[in-house]
C-alpha cells in the first residue's frame, strides 16, 4: 500500500498495524450507538439463518446456518466486543488523566 | 421433516434462546436506550450469550438432523435409494436393514459412516465432499441418468457390517461358505456385499443392474 505520493516504502512489518489503525479509524468513525445497532441486526440476520435451519433442517439451511449464520454471528460479536473494550479503555484513560499529577 | 420441535432437547434449547435474543435485540432496536453499563449487559446476552447458545444447540440439532434418512433423500438423485429404503415389501440388503429397529430412521448413516475416533468427522467431511458434487455435477441431472452414473467412492468396508455381524460369532461361522471365507472378509479383500455373496446393497446398484440384465 504505497499511496503516500513520494513517502518511503514502509517496511513489512509496518503494513499490519498501519492497517489495523486505519480499520480503528474507520469504526471510531461509524461511533459506538451505530456499531451496536449493526451488530444488533447482524446477530438477528444470524439468528434467522440458524432458527431456518433448525425447522427446515435440509442440506442448504443446514449449510448456510453453520457457515454464514455463524459468520454473521461472529462479525456481530465482534463488533460488540470492540465497542466495549474501546469503552474501557476511553473510561480508563479519562480515570488516567484526571488522576492528580498526571501528564496533561 | 419427521423431527418434531418437542422430541430434541437441542431444538427445543435452540429455539427458546434465539427467541430470546430476538426479544433483547428488538427491544433494543426499537427502543434506542442510551449506552449504558446496564444496556451493554442485555446486549451481552442479545449479542453474545444467547446467540452463542443457539449456535451450540443448532450444531446439535443439526447434526441429528444430517444423520436422518429424509436428510440424505433431500438431494433429488438421492429418492430412489430413499424409496427403496422406505418400501416395505422391498428386499434389498439397504431395504431389510432399514426395517431393523437398531437401524431407526437413521440407515443411510448407520452403514456409511466412518467408524473409530475422529469417524464422525471423516463421516462429516465426506458428506461435505456429497454437497460439493452435486451442487456442482449433479444438480440438474435428472435421477435415470444419474443412477447409470454414480459410483460408490470406495468399496464398501466390510468393517461396517462385522460392527454388527461379529466373524466370531460361532452362529456366523456356521454358514459354510462364512467359514471358508473368514480371512477374506476379514481382510477386507472380499466384499460381504459383492455379487454372489449378499448382493449390492442398493437395487440401482451397477452390480445389481448388470445381473437383472438393465
Amino acid at each position: 500500500m504505497s499511496g503516500d505520493g513520494g513517502a518511503e516504502r514502509p517496511e513489512a512489518g509496518s503494513t499490519r498495524p498501519r492497517r489495523r489503525r486505519r480499520l480503528r479509524g474507520r469504526l471510531r468513525a461509524i461511533g459506538p450507538e451505530r456499531l451496536l445497532r449493526t451488530a444488533a441486526v447482524l446477530t438477528l440476520l444470524a439468528l434467522a439463518l440458524m432458527v431456518w435451519s433448525m425447522l427446515q433442517p435440509t442440506p442448504l439451511p443446514v449449510m448456510l446456518a453453520m457457515s454464514i449464520g455463524q459468520g454473521i454471528g461472529t462479525l456481530a460479536f465482534a463488533l460488540y466486543g470492540y465497542v466495549v473494550i474501546a469503552d474501557l479503555r476511553r473510561a480508563r484513560r479519562a480515570r488516567r488523566e484526571g488522576e492528580p499529577g498526571a501528564a496533561p | 421433516m419427521g423431527t418434531s420441535i418437542f422430541s430434541d432437547p437441542f431444538l427445543l434449547l435452540g429455539l427458546g434462546t434465539a427467541s430470546l435474543s430476538a426479544v433483547v435485540l428488538l427491544w433494543y432496536l426499537v427502543r434506542r436506550p442510551a449506552t449504558t453499563r446496564a444496556t451493554k449487559v442485555a446486549l451481552l446476552f442479545g449479542i453474545g450469550l444467547l446467540p452463542i447458545a443457539t449456535a451450540g444447540n443448532g450444531n446439535v440439532a443439526g447434526y441429528h438432523a444430517t444423520k436422518a434418512v429424509e436428510f440424505c433423500g433431500s438431494c433429488h438423485v438421492m429418492t430412489p435409494y430413499r424409496d427403496d429404503v422406505r418400501d416395505g415389501a422391498s428386499m434389498s440388503l439397504a431395504s431389510r436393514h432399514s426395517r431393523n429397529e437398531a437401524f431407526g430412521h437413521e440407515s443411510c448413516y448407520a452403514c456409511h459412516a466412518d467408524y473409530g475416533m475422529f469417524g464422525t468427522i471423516t463421516t462429516k467431511m465426506g458428506g461435505m465432499r456429497h454437497v460439493y458434487e452435486y451442487v456442482l455435477n449433479y444438480r440438474t441431472m435428472p435421477t435415470e441418468r444419474f443412477l447409470e452414473t454414480i459410483e460408490i467412492l470406495a468399496p464398501f468396508p466390510n468393517a461396517t457390517c462385522i460392527r454388527c455381524h461379529s466373524t466370531a460369532n460361532p452362529g456366523w461361522n456356521q454358514v459354510g461358505d462364512h467359514a471358508s471365507t473368514l480371512a477374506e472378509v476379514r481382510a477386507g479383500v472380499l466384499s460381504c456385499a459383492s455379487d454372489g455373496c449378499h448382493g449390492p446393497a442398493h437395487p440401482f446398484s451397477k452390480e445389481a443392474r448388470r445381473r437383472a440384465g438393465r
